[in-house]
């Protein structure tokens, strides 16, 4: 290994450990709320508790997705956009998990009781 | 492959044209693949640029890359691929090119691959987050660099065999 070689792998590993500290120290919490974020900006604060129910979201130039939620847990389950990678993303139902709809600029996001967790393990475009 | 020492206008556009046609080629059989996750893809297009970078240098480089974004983007027609491609395309470059510069001969191609593609991915990820203001996607960063790490290795190594390939071919033909 040559030397240029070990100084980008060290920044490299350097570089992702920084960027998983923050998920090492995560604390453990019941998500609940999803709150839902049109354009980045907060449109709706959902609560998880409760049985499961449909909810509308509406985004621009008419595009619309429609979320599952209730039981602690949130999933898209219809949307009007082209490749439906946000249904295909599942529930959510740990505080910090996100699913994003990009084409309709659609995201929602878990939130828990405190502070900390935030953290994703997974997001759909 | 022609000579790098073929520095003739027609000699460039050869060489541009040839190595764009292969990373779209790529980019293209790509596209079919099924991905685990958003951004966590194999960027076999990446090792067109770096064999650019390594047998001709920084400027037919950025001409392959810049040829690859524009097709690419308009074959696709998405404008956010294209935002993502884009931004991840001019950091990698960027970043291998100075590696490149810094180091000479005492970097390895795997290497220069690896920090290009969890460049890529990072910058792609600054771009979405800037895109849709949510800096908690930022959690999604350490898959990113890890799968960045992953597939810059072994796309890497085959650059850098092809490379080594490409310069013997050339070195019978024109020695």
């Amino acid at each position: 290994m040559k030397k240029g070689d070990k100084a980008v792998l060290l920044a490299l590993a350097g570089l992702l450990l920084l960027s998983a500290l923050p998920r090492l120290f995560a604390v453990k919490e019941e998500p609940r709320w999803a709150v839902v974020y049109v354009d980045g900006i907060e449109r709706k604060r959902l609560s998880l508790d409760g049985p499961l129910h449909r909810e509308e979201i509406l985004a621009g130039e008419g595009h619309r997705c429609v979320v599952t939620l209730g039981e602690g847990r949130v999933r898209f389950s219809e949307s009007d956009c082209p490749d439906r990678s946000c249904v295909a993303q599942g529930w959510l139902d740990r505080p910090g998990q996100a699913a994003l709809c990009l084409p309709n600029r659609i995201e929602i996001r878990l939130e828990g009781s405190g502070k900390g967790g935030d953290t994703i393990d997974a997001l759909s475009f | 492959m022609p000579s790098p020492s073929d520095s003739s206008p027609a000699g460039r556009i050869l060489i541009v044209g040839l190595l764009s046609g292969l990373a779209l080629a790529l980019n293209l059989l790509e596209g079919g693949l099924p991905l685990p996750a958003p951004g966590v893809k194999p960027g076999l297009a990446n090792a067109v640029s770096l064999m650019a970078l390594l047998l001709y240098g920084p400027r037919i480089a950025w001409s392959v890359l810049a040829v690859r974004l524009l097709l690419a983007g308009l074959f696709s027609g998405n404008l956010f691929a294209f935002g993502c491609s884009v931004s991840g395309g001019i950091a990698a470059m960027t970043v291998m090119m100075g590696l490149q510069r810094l180091f000479g001969r005492d970097i390895t191609a795997w290497a220069l691959s690896a920090a290009g593609a969890v460049t890529h991915n990072g910058a792609q990820l600054l771009f979405v987050i800037a895109l849709v203001g949510s800096r908690a996607l930022l959690a999604y960063l350490p898959l990113l660099i890890l799968s960045g790490l992953a597939s810059g290795l072994a796309v890497g190594l085959i650059a850098g065999w092809a490379a080594k390939r490409l310069e013997g071919i050339r070195g019978e033909r024109n020695g």
